[in-house]
């Protein structure tokens, strides 16, 4: 069997994988880097302190109600397979943002772990100067003033640039992070967890925490997340590693249809257009900030590949958002396509548009991701499901 | 608590273009003069124009008393401004389908009110301007420029101070009083520190631009009545253009594209509006503006729509003189006398004449002070010592990189679209401790790039917070009021790759920091009034 995947997210690359291992035939079409480095690094299912019974919960067109709890279950375990992570799915972890808000996720890295807001624990962020992106007295003050015991301390530590990337590869070099690690002992008080911007690799975080002889831990930054990159390469490395093909710098920009099924992705590489057989499709091109959505000038919003009738945004653009930016969310970041129990994109009368071509990820409409804290939930379950589908399907 | 007392001869109210005109000229002819503002300097209709220059030449055919006005005064704000100024030159084109009389009209129109004028082939103008449309018949140069208005105002103020001029921002006029039918002193409130301030004066300048109506009514003067009348203005991102390109018709709505910084701004409408703290921005207008955008560069719709908003022009109707009585009313300009002596409105008018009717409003002021005092401001330029360059801060960042090459970053890049350095912020917030996110974005152009503060907002937050100026408190609330303030002028002209960056940004406040999670307070003093007029309502029919 013959599978094409669009989009190397995290769930066009656990969708890859999952099928690989189903023994289907997997080629990757890439036009970007993927949306991991984009978020907070971890793997939220639902604001709630019980995601699945909070499920229950949602409203009717919700896409977590055609994903069952067994597909974000297998989901999840797919990638955790390739990405270690701790957490659960019965009960969220609240970790600190780099504002110093209190935020509710399902599982993270190892480095995040220590971060876990809990009652009697006492904290110190440590920020160094020259970066830009992350300012340890505001988050300290703003969790003391929700009655987190957490206090802040800056470092002089340079790194040739600004940036969380810049950082990353200074604190690589070999010694740095023991160097680290003997500062921030120096700082830390009995009993404290250490925090400290997310800008480390998993295995350098380990080198520092164990030269800081204290729990360390990673507090996520805005784009690129450097443990959303890791997570993205450890993806990419398994797909390199079980032969799944992928193309770059790809974009899909349409494709053959027989008698109601999707037989070729047309993709567009470096001028010239190629068709790629497919048997089955897994789109998982992201959300309207991928791409695969687009609102034009004229305030319509489309699908960009297959043309696919979308559940919301049929209407001007002024339907689509409003003025209140602290508000309701805007239906605009909620719009996409909605998807039968097998995740194919439905018509308006709720009929698959092509037999198989599936849908995952950032593309199904109704779940206001950034508000409810359910953007990899829906991801990796809706990959499992497009996955058993086209594995049942083709059995 | 008592009120802190001043003395002068002459109090302005406004800090716009025309109020800090009038601020400069008073205190270069040798009266002491002290300018009152709400909020923050080009906070109102100076803030919120396209940026044009004017050549005079839109004004040819239909005004031709301002386009020589326009021409004259061009000339002297280059020179007086030279690095608020940039002198572009400009464009007028005429395309298939327009008015083909109209050309001719306007050439001889800009022969007869001396507005240096040529007529160059198309083929020149798709030389100099690559993206013109290509169905374009006839061109004609002229001296159009871009102009930034705060740099303008900034410029204009220091020059005042050095003549002992006083300038009060976030100084609200609360009362003027008057004794013997005539003005006597205007009595303020300091909305960020809370003080109030009795200045005692001889003459009272009304600048207040679309609010003037409100000031008159203060002052308990009727007959005059000044109605705001709303045009809209959109940034696309990059100079599409560069120079003016103007429509070489008879002025209507969005005929013209200006390249101002690193953006070209499309504009505009006129319509009137109810309040000049409230100024819709209509779905069809910016349709309309994006179609006109069309017309002169096709494919315009493609482009990246960054930022859309709205301004004020105070349009006067003075009730008690008839239309034609010119005594008190100049063309385009009004300075309007009251009943109670020494009390002067001033109306209309544009920024690029805003120096010559600073010059009519003070002959005015020494008229009713019994002075005899000689304007002399287009004889000394605005003490800036540079020239205007569309790339001077990155000039300015690189050499500093350069010089420290490989080495660790000094002075990291905070806003990254518009080139704003730590230092930058730092060295403000010394200076103005008190600054809102408002006052930085206005002073440095912060969030005012691409990303619309996307990046750069929790770190001027963080920088703030750090630098002892906002509570954590303070910086969650004025961080709220900046992303609100900013999506006001997004969400009206989302499209494209704005809405790709739209969702970028939602996705880094309301989940990877969940600004939406942390505790609600209070907004520092005068920090909302600083942003009272970036509230348009809801486009029409928005959910």
């Amino acid at each position: 069997m013959r599978t094409v995947v669009i989009g190397a997210g995290i769930a066009g690359l656990t969708a890859a994988l999952m099928l690989k291992e189903a023994g289907a035939d997997v080629t990757v079409i890439t036009f970007g880097f993927g949306g991991l480095q984009l978020g907070q690094g971890s793997i939220d299912i639902l604001d709630a302190t019980h995601p699945l019974d909070a499920i229950k919960e949602l409203p009717e067109d919700h896409p977590y109600h055609k994903i069952s709890a067994d597909s974000i279950r297998e989901g999840i375990a797919a990638f955790n397979r390739i990405v270690p992570l701790e957490g659960n799915l019965e009960t969220s972890t609240v970790l600190p943002t780099a504002l110093g808000a209190l935020r509710r996720t399902g599982f993270f890295p190892a480095s995040m772990a220590a971060g876990r807001i809990e009652e009697g624990a006492s904290y110190v962020l440590v920020g160094f100067d020259g970066l830009k992106d992350f300012y340890p007295r505001l988050a300290a003050e703003n969790l003391a003033e929700q009655g987190v015991d957490a206090r802040a301390e800056v470092i002089k530590l340079s790194a040739p640039g600004d940036t969380a990337l810049a950082y990353s590869r200074s604190l690589a070099e070999p010694g740095a992070a023991e160097e680290l690690g003997a500062r921030l002992a120096k700082i830390v008080r009995e009993g404290e967890r250490i925090g400290i911007p997310a800008v480390v690799r998993e295995d350098v975080w380990a080198r520092i925490q164990t030269a800081a002889g204290a729990p360390v831990f990673q507090i996520p930054l805005p784009p690129p997340s450097i443990p959303g990159l890791e997570m993205n390469e450890l993806l990419r490395q398994a797909c390199v590693d079980q032969r799944i093909r992928m193309h770059l710098n790809a974009k899909a920009v349409g494709a053959d249809v027989v008698d109601g099924k999707v037989t070729a992705i047309r993709t567009q590489v470096a001028g010239a257009v190629k068709k790629i057989k497919a048997d089955a499709v897994v789109y998982a091109g992201g959300g309207l900030e991928s791409g695969a959505l687009l609102l034009d000038s004229y305030g319509k919003l489309s699908e960009t590949v297959f043309d696919l009738p979308l559940a919301s945004g049929e209407g001007a653009s002024e339907d689509l958002v409003h003025g209140d930016y602290w508000g309701a969310p805007q239906p605009l970041f909620s719009a996409g396509l909605r998807v039968d129990a097998d995740m194919r994109p439905v018509d308006g009368e709720g009929q698959p548009v092509h037999d198989n071509l599936h849908a995952a990820g950032g593309l199904l409409a109704g779940a206001h991701r950034t508000h409810e804290k359910s953007g990899e939930g829906i991801a990796l379950g809706s990959a499992a499901a497009a996955v058993a589908a086209i594995t049942r399907r083709n059995a | 608590m008592s009120a802190k007392k001043l003395t002068c001869d002459v109090v302005i109210i406004g800090g716009g273009a025309t109020g800090v005109g009038v601020l400069r000229d008073a205190a270069m002819r040798g009266l002491k003069a002290i300018l009152v503002e709400r909020v923050d300097l080009g906070q109102g209709t100076t803030g919120r124009y396209h940026g044009l220059l004017h050549s005079g030449g839109r004004y040819v055919v239909s005004d031709p008393h301002s386009a020589t006005e326009c021409a004259e005064e061009n000339a002297i704000l280059t020179r007086i401004h030279p690095d608020a100024v940039e002198a572009t030159g400009g464009l007028f084109v005429s395309i298939e389908g327009d008015d083909e009389e109209y050309p001719d009209r306007f050439f001889k129109g800009a022969e007869e009110t001396h507005v240096p004028t040529a007529e160059i082939t198309v083929k020149e103008a798709l030389r100099r301007e690559p993206r013109l449309n290509p169905r374009t018949v006839r061109a004609f140069e002229v001296q159009d420029g871009t102009v930034d208005g705060w740099r303008m105002v900034w410029g204009a103020v220091e020059s005042a101070k050095e003549y002992g001029a006083q300038c009060l921002t976030y100084h609200r006029v609360t009362s003027i009083e008057s004794r013997d039918g005539a003005v006597s002193g205007v009595v303020c409130h300091a909305d960020k520190t809370g003080e109030d301030v009795h200045i005692e004066c001889r003459a009272v300048v009304n600048a207040a631009g679309p609010w003037a109506g409100q000031i008159v009514e203060m002052a308990g003067e009727s007959g005059v009545e000044v109605v705001p009348g709303r045009g809209i203005m959109i940034a696309m991102n990059h100079r599409l253009v560069n120079s003016v390109v103007n429509r070489c018709i008879y002025p209507a709505d969005g005929d013209i594209l200006v390249p101002v910084h690193t953006v070209s701004i499309i504009g505009t409408t006129d319509v009137r509006a109810a309040d000049a703290d409230h100024l819709k921005i209509e779905y069809n207008e910016v349709q309309q503006m994006l179609d006109a955008g069309e017309d002169l560069i096709p494919g315009f719709r493609n482009s990246r729509a960054l930022h859309v908003w709205a301004g004020a022009r105070p349009l006067l109707k003075d009730t008690r003189v008839a239309a034609d009585d010119t005594r008190h009313m100049s063309r385009g300009m009004s300075v309007v006398r009251h009943d109670v002596k020494g009390l002067i409105t001033v109306a209309g008018g544009k920024l690029t004449t805003y120096r010559l009717m600073a010059a009519r409003v003070v002959d005015a002021v020494c008229e009713e002070l019994g002075e005899n005092l000689e304007c002399t401001t287009a004889n000394e330029a605005v003490a800036t010592g540079h020239t205007y360059k569309v790339t001077h801060r990155l000039e300015t960042v690189e050499k500093a990189k350069k010089a420290d090459h490989g080495l660790p970053d000094k002075d990291p890049i905070i806003c990254e679209c518009e080139i704003v350095t730590k230092k930058m912020i730092t060295d403000l917030l010394d200076e103005q401790p008190d600054a809102t996110f408002d006052d930085l974005r206005r002073q440095l152009r912060i969030g005012m790039g691409p990303c619309q503060g996307g990046f750069c907002a929790s770190r001027t937050a963080g920088i703030a917070h750090e630098h002892g100026c906002w509570s954590a408190a303070q910086a969650t609330e004025l961080l709220r009021l900046f992303m609100k303030n900013r999506w006001s002028g997004i969400y009206p002209i989302l499209n494209g790759a704005q809405a790709r960056e739209a969702a970028l940004d939602e996705w880094i406040y309301h989940s990877t920091f969940s600004v939406d999670d942390l505790p609600v307070t209070e907004l520092p003093r005068g920090s909302e009034l600083a942003s009272a007029t970036r509230f348009p309502a809801p486009v029409g029919g928005a959910k």
